[in-house]
């Protein structure tokens, strides 16, 4: 039968390919992405995070995918949460992070099994929450010796069964949020069923504040509070949806303020930071590797930013092979988005300035794996990241040397004068 | 982006697809699904694999889409034979559930003008956000036709708990070119999103709903 023959001439093919490999590489000059990228960042600590994987390089490919990271910075700028889907979370001190030392304390490690999010407290630099499949979100004190979680939020048990017509099934939450001073708990679940929910809890009491469950039509993968105002909520689904939610109000259908259509598949929201307390700006990534600005305030769409776009501004061959890792608050008020190759690594930093045009900001020297996740330290300006080979690097701003401040000073003549300068003895180093 | 798959093994693959349709005719149009295994990806700890992507041909023609709009808006779904609704009409549903949910059955998809869109929270409640049918913008800067081709040619993809996925990518009444071209846009973006590309996929097949599936990959 032709399928037959057809399907032995296709394995074949397939058992002879080699090591696919993505294909990207940088437009421009090095010399030009330098300048056109002016923030120049280099490790100032590398260590590892996780063990080795033994991972074969055969031609075959069949390397397990690294295991999700999820990550948070205390409110003290110093110390970070990092967690592995399966359950396990640390925190690291920035100022302890030595060179080559792998960061496998178990005596720092909690466990929450089916770990999907985490997120420190906004208030206290010792306590933080986590999420999982399992429908609850734990609260933990990095203080206490037990490791045990020092509050349980879950869904209460006689209400559910009383709404419910036949058992009430677990409600595996996907992300969830604190609000400003610690007061809310705003968790998004899978789809079960037919519904997904945003279940809420009060933090002080424990008490379950209720559920919304019509405005996504799939899981919800990405919940955001305001950063100032804690009665205004943005979630986002695989459903394409962004959603702002006024929480003064009682029933779900008064609370639903906008629903934002991406087209897409949201994987995050984050507000802009800025010093006014108002500021409405929702930045969006999406799991097409897209990017798109929303203004809460007015309901308009303020930017839509493709992977062809992002390529360009990152200076880069291929759009095919753009990745976000994530988007950041930088100081006065920018945004920044944590781009990287999926052919390897060339970590850049864009910036979206203020009509929200992307333009190359930051370049991450010598990183060649792809970023799973990243920490933005503020007040010390420094970048952590975690990369799929397991390495965890502490990014600072390098300072110039001599030599480089000559190169600095040099940018605009030719490269034949600069070899000229070189040469001359009076300016040697 | 260089595919993996030959343009040859590609149409022979669609020809005997369409073939097969052919041999036993069925009483409804069959749809063409592209289904993709994946490997090396681990969907519960993996980032999510969703979203939307534009095909070059029409994948299902009998789809309805309805205007939401304001007057100048409404003005052009007329005269374009397109079925539309304005501000008062939407009003006239009072956010009854019963009468929006019903609204959300009778149409595929939905576009809204800038200015209604974003009253639909307050007009209809979350109704429309239930049945995933929320409205796309329609901006004046576009045409209302080609916005309207745009929606029908555009297939949603999910990835679930399960290392396959599947999209609807046409019907057995297009031609092999058209087919072909949609399933080559289709393995390309999809490839496109992967951590790592083609390491990913472990294998391709092409089959219509009521045919037997053809190995592409």
């Amino acid at each position: 039968m032709e399928d037959s023959d057809e399907e032995q001439a296709v394995s074949k093919l397939t058992k002879r390919a080699t090591k696919i490999q993505i294909d990207d590489r940088d437009v421009n000059e090095w010399e030009q992405v330098q300048s056109a990228f002016f923030e120049h960042y280099n490790p100032l600590t590398v260590s590892r995070f996780r063990k080795e994987s033994k991972s074969t390089t055969s031609g075959s490919g069949n390397n397990p995918p690294p295991p999700n990271l999820f990550s948070d910075t205390f409110c003290d700028g110093t110390t970070i949460l990092c967690g592995f889907a399966g359950g396990t979370c640390r925190t690291l001190d920035v100022n302890r992070l030595s060179s080559e030392e792998v960061v496998l304390n178990a005596q720092t490690t909690w466990k929450h099994s089916g770990l999907t999010c985490l997120r420190c407290s906004r208030v206290s630099p010792f306590t933080f929450f986590s999420s999982s499949t399992d429908g609850t979100i734990r609260l933990w004190d990095v203080r206490e010796e037990a490791r045990k979680p020092s509050q349980k939020f879950a869904l209460d048990e006689a209400s559910e069964a009383a709404n419910t017509k036949d058992k009430p099934k677990k409600k595996p939450i996907l992300q969830f949020d604190v609000s400003s001073s610690d007061q809310l708990l705003g968790a998004g679940t899978e789809l079960v069923k037919e519904d997904s929910y945003l279940l809420f809890w009060d933090v002080r009491s424990g008490k379950s504040l209720g559920a919304y469950w019509e405005s996504h039509s799939d899981d919800v993968t990405a919940v955001r509070f305001h950063p100032h105002q804690n009665h205004c909520l943005a979630t986002g689904s695989t459903d394409g949806l962004l959603n702002v939610f006024n929480l003064l109000e009682t029933a779900e259908e008064d609370a639903l303020q906008y629903s934002f259509n991406t087209n897409s598949s949201v994987d995050s929201v984050h507000w802009s930071n800025s010093e006014s307390t108002t500021s409405s700006i929702m930045t969006c990534v999406t799991h097409t590797n897209e990017v798109q600005v929303w203004d809460a305030l007015t309901g308009d769409r303020i930017a839509e930013i493709n992977r062809k776009l992002l390529a360009e501004t990152m200076m880069r061959s291929n759009p095919d092979a753009v990745y976000i890792t994530s988007c950041y608050n930088l100081e006065n008020s920018a945004i920044g988005l944590m781009t990287c190759s999926l052919s390897g690594g060339n970590t850049r930093l864009i910036e979206l300035d203020s009509e929200m045009k992307p333009k190359p900001r930051g370049l991450f020297m010598d990183q060649t794996a792809v970023i799973q996740t990243a920490e933005y330290l503020s007040k010390a300006h420094r970048w952590a990241t975690f990369d799929e080979n397991g390495i965890i690097k502490l990014w600072h701003l390098q300072s110039p040397s001599p030599s480089e401040k000559k190169q600095k000073r040099s940018k605009n003549i030719s490269s034949e004068d600069k070899r000229n300068k070189r040469f001359k003895p009076y300016n040697r180093d | 982006m260089t595919s993996k798959v030959s343009k040859e093994t590609l149409f022979e693959c669609v020809n005997a697809v369409i073939q097969h349709s052919q041999e036993k005719k069925r009483k409804f149009l069959e749809t063409v699904e592209l289904q993709i295994g994946l490997k090396n990806y681990d969907p519960q700890k993996d980032k999510r694999f969703s979203g939307t992507v534009k095909l070059k041909h029409i994948p299902r023609p009998k789809m309805s889409v309805c205007v939401l709009g304001d007057q100048q808006h409404c003005d052009e779904a007329k005269s374009n034979d397109i079925p539309c609704m304005d501000a008062e009409a939407l009003k006239k549903l009072n956010k009854q559930k019963k009468l929006v949910k019903k609204l959300a059955k009778s149409y595929d998809a939905f576009l809204a003008s800038e200015s209604l869109i974003k009253q639909i929270p307050r007009l209809l409640g979350p109704g429309l956000n239930k049945a995933g049918k929320f409205p796309l913008l329609l901006t004046h800067q576009e045409s209302m036709l080609q916005k309207v081709d745009e929606v029908k040619a555009t297939i949603k993809f999910q990835m679930k708990k399960v290392l396959c996925l599947c999209v609807a990518v046409g019907h057995v009444g297009m031609s092999a070119d058209e087919l072909a071209q949609n399933v080559h846009l289709a393995i390309n973006f999809l490839v496109s999103l992967l951590k790592k590309h083609w390491q990913n996929v472990r294998s391709l097949h092409v089959k219509s709903s009521m045919g037997p599936s053809q190995r592409l990959y």
